[in-house]
């Protein structure tokens, strides 16, 4: 389904808060695609993501009139469907902070200009590979950054670590992708 | 922002190849639907039940104080009495309007407005009574109606504000 635009999407938020079902089918179709590789990036596993990306979308239609609106659907959407992810990584028993603890002396950007790339389209999926070979703190901690274009300060709120871990989680993350690409 | 970061974003949308399965909305929709049913119905009957008193409130109120003073002495004089109640009647259908319109706006449903048009109708009623009763009696009617008016208008924004949307709960795990 073509993304639609800004008109469009207030236009199926009322409907869908009204009940209509064409309008809650049109919504996800339109965030479903990017929300479901979201989830791909977090769990690894097409069932937890399946599970999780239907779940985020019955919390998003259940409590639709909670959207007030001072962020965009997409945000509002995207951050539902983290939560969901995080919450599935947690009841795997992920402990970020014992992850943490390993590396938090790491600086952050350390050895982050060792190695560069000329990259193009077809080390795309390299890149995924790479990502999704990641321990999973470091992979959390990329994915929010790298991906879902959240800052370190975000991060550290929703994984309830510090700046400094995040930080420097994700420059290890960084070396780890550069090292796997160099392979 | 170094190379790999700056390519990430630039090509983001070519990181999201896969598809999800057409099951998933299957099941997101049977859920969904159960619950809204649900809503529906919650706010359907809450409606009524505000709505039902209402019209009891006035009806019964008024016809059991004119009952009661039956043999009383008219004290009240019309004209001293419609003036005030006419302006009063102005603003608050004019308040009546704009709550109506906002509820337009938030896409209350049509059974909402056809249960206001009943109240609606028990007042029109309570207006042709005004010409049946005994004369001075007509402050007891014009006051029923005043606060029938108030009380509309409570209604409204008792359904305003459950149809706005509320405040985002800390709870739900991810909102």
């Amino acid at each position: 389904m073509e993304q639609p635009n800004t008109e469009d999407i207030h236009s199926l938020v009322k409907k869908c808060l009204q009940g209509n079902h064409k309008a809650q089918y049109d919504l996800y179709h339109a965030f479903s695609k990017a929300m479901y590789n979201t989830c791909l990036r977090f769990l690894s596993d097409s069932r937890d993501a399946e599970e999780a990306l239907q779940n985020a979308f019955i919390l998003i239609f259940k409590n639709m009139e909670s959207f007030r609106g001072d962020a965009t659907i997409g945000a509002w959407i995207k951050k539902i469907v983290i939560y969901q992810c995080i919450n599935k990584l947690k009841e795997k028993t992920l402990a970020f902070q014992d992850l943490n603890a390993h590396h938090y002396e790491i600086p952050y950007e350390e050895s982050n200009n060792e190695l560069q790339f000329e990259y193009n389209q077809s080390m795309i999926p390299m890149i995924t590979e790479a990502v999704a070979a990641l321990p999973t703190g470091y992979k959390t901690v990329c994915n929010l950054y790298l991906f879902e274009g959240y800052d370190h300060e975000e991060i550290a709120n929703i994984l309830n670590i510090s700046v400094a871990t995040s930080k420097s989680q994700y420059s290890r993350a960084k070396q780890k992708i550069r090292e796997t690409l160099r392979k | 922002m170094d190379d790999l970061e700056k390519f990430v974003q630039e090509k983001r949308e070519l990181f999201d190849v896969k598809i999800p399965n057409e099951k998933i909305w299957e099941n997101i929709s049977k859920q969904v639907n159960a619950h809204t049913l649900r809503t529906v119905w919650y706010r359907s009957n809450l409606f009524r039940s505000i709505a039902a008193g209402f019209t009891l409130l006035v009806i019964g109120g008024t016809l059991g104080f004119l009952l009661a003073n039956k043999k009383e002495s008219p004290l009240w004089n019309i004209a001293n009495t419609a003036k005030p109640f006419t302006d009063f009647e102005m603003v608050s259908q004019k308040s009546i309007n704009e709550k109506l319109f906002q509820l337009r706006e938030l896409n209350a449903e049509e059974s909402i407005f056809s249960d206001l048009q009943q109240i609606d109708r028990s007042m029109e009623e309570l207006k042709k009574e005004l010409d049946r009763i005994p004369k001075g009696q007509e402050k007891i009617i014009l006051e029923q109606l005043k606060r029938g008016y108030q009380t509309k208008i409570n209604i409204l924004d008792k359904i305003i504000q459950r149809l706005e949307p509320k405040t985002q709960k800390q709870d739900e795990k991810a909102i």
